[in-house]
């Protein structure tokens, strides 16, 4: 019998040939020397662009106005031509504010689901819960595939149950809502997968411990319909706080 | 930075750190050996890039381990989006032993772990990161990594089966 840190210490143990790190280093050091010229070119050629696009709308803002300072015969055409551009642009799908925003706002629906060990009063509408236990729920949107992408929880709404002592909420902002404080906490950490979370301690009539759920960044979530949906979470009695 | 500066410091860590890097690769990548060297190789061309970021991480080890990991996961995202599954080629030694066969099942149990769950399981119980470091690397919440961990010691026990002691494993 082997724990599993020594089974996988002899499933990653390497051959002596790997071992010979010379000339790799070498390379590598190549490489990267390589890359990070490219990258110097790839931004030297960025900010030459844009000194160029500066230039080029400097311009283009200052030879109409020329033109009405030099010639005053052409200026009638001049403006009704800027003035045509802008009308174009102002129809244009996408150019306004909120345009190109890939995922439009979720609506919560009053809910009776009951899954693993969670009773939701509200739940997101064009969203299914695709896996859960006794400590989680995860909600997928609906059309996921479901055997490629079931698993994996970025781009999921996932709600646990656990003690969650290890995780910093010190600096989250927070909402008061009677007497539940919830945090809203980045958790994107050094790899930015798009996650937040919000966390809450159970009721006094639940288990003991703290509810987080756990959302994509950009589904359309507000801080309201976070804080609404948390606040209906309720922990069932068979919940098990979850264990690392 | 002076270039030669960088390189003196980089290829001294690079030679420090390559074979643990390629013995995590290995288990990320199931024991894919060409794959676990391109990863390696991408991870360290990334940290050469960014080695003014490297020196300031508290802990430089951590953070090219990090960064390997990061790596395998953007990789595994762009397998998916290509249906591709170079990972299904296994490179062990050719005669069988039990030391092989062990490898082999093991290699076989990450192999049916989706490839954060596989991350988790690489972070928390080869590399010995607790939970909070683990979620920072993957991004993620503390239950996140809780709850995919159990998951994956969940599959691992049932494919280990005999060859495994879960004792100290879950926490």
């Amino acid at each position: 019998m082997n724990d599993l840190r020594e089974l996988l210490d002899r499933a990653a143990r390497l051959d002596t040939d790997d071992l010979a790190t010379g000339p790799t280093v070498q390379a590598d050091t190549l490489r990267g020397r390589r890359a990070l010229a490219q990258r110097r070119r790839v931004r030297a050629a960025a900010i030459l662009g844009g000194v160029a696009a500066v230039a080029v709308l400097g311009y283009a803002t200052a030879a109409p106005m020329s033109a009405v300072f030099d010639s005053p015969s052409s200026s009638d055409a001049t403006t009704a031509t800027a003035g045509s551009d802008r009308s174009d642009q102002s129809r244009r799908p996408g150019n306004s504010a909120v345009g190109g925003f890939a995922s439009g706002p979720v609506d919560l629906a009053k809910s009776k689901v009951t899954a693993g060990s969670f009773r939701f009063g509200l739940a997101p509408q064009g969203w299914h819960v695709s896996d859960s236990d006794a400590s989680t729920v995860m909600f997928a949107p609906d059309g996921t595939n479901p055997t490629i992408e079931e698993n994996d929880f970025v781009g999921k709404l996932m709600i646990f149950f656990g003690d969650d002592s290890t995780q910093t909420r010190d600096k989250c902002p927070t909402v008061k809502r009677a007497d539940r404080t919830f945090f809203l906490c980045d958790v994107k950490g050094r790899y930015d997968v798009g996650l937040d979370a919000v966390m809450v301690r159970t009721r006094s009539s639940e288990s003991p411990g703290w509810i987080t759920v756990q959302y994509p960044s950009d589904a359309g979530f507000t801080q309201q319909q976070l804080v609404d949906l948390t606040d209906s979470v309720e922990v069932l009695g068979s919940a098990a706080p979850s264990v690392g | 930075m002076r270039s030669s500066e960088r390189d003196a410091e980089f290829t001294e860590y690079a030679a420090a750190l390559r074979p643990r890097m390629l013995r995590a690769a290995r288990l990320l990548r199931t024991g894919d050996a060409a794959g676990a060297e391109d990863l390696v190789q991408t991870t360290l061309t990334r940290l050469y890039v960014n080695w003014p970021k490297v020196r300031r991480a508290g802990n430089p080890v951590g953070y090219g381990l990090k960064a390997l990991t990061n790596a395998f996961i953007d990789e595994s995202q762009r397998a998916h989006r290509r249906r591709e599954h170079s990972a299904e080629v296994i490179d062990v030694e050719a005669a069988p032993s039990e030391s092989t066969d062990v490898k082999l099942t093991v290699l076989a149990a990450l192999r049916g772990l989706p490839p954060r769950q596989r991350a988790v399981v690489v972070l928390r119980h080869w590399l010995d990161l607790d939970v909070e470091t683990t979620a920072q690397a993957l991004g993620c919440s503390t239950g996140t990594v809780k709850s995919q961990n159990a998951k994956a010691l969940a599959h691992l026990r049932v494919c280990l089966g005999t060859h495994l002691q879960m004792e100290g494993s879950t926490s």
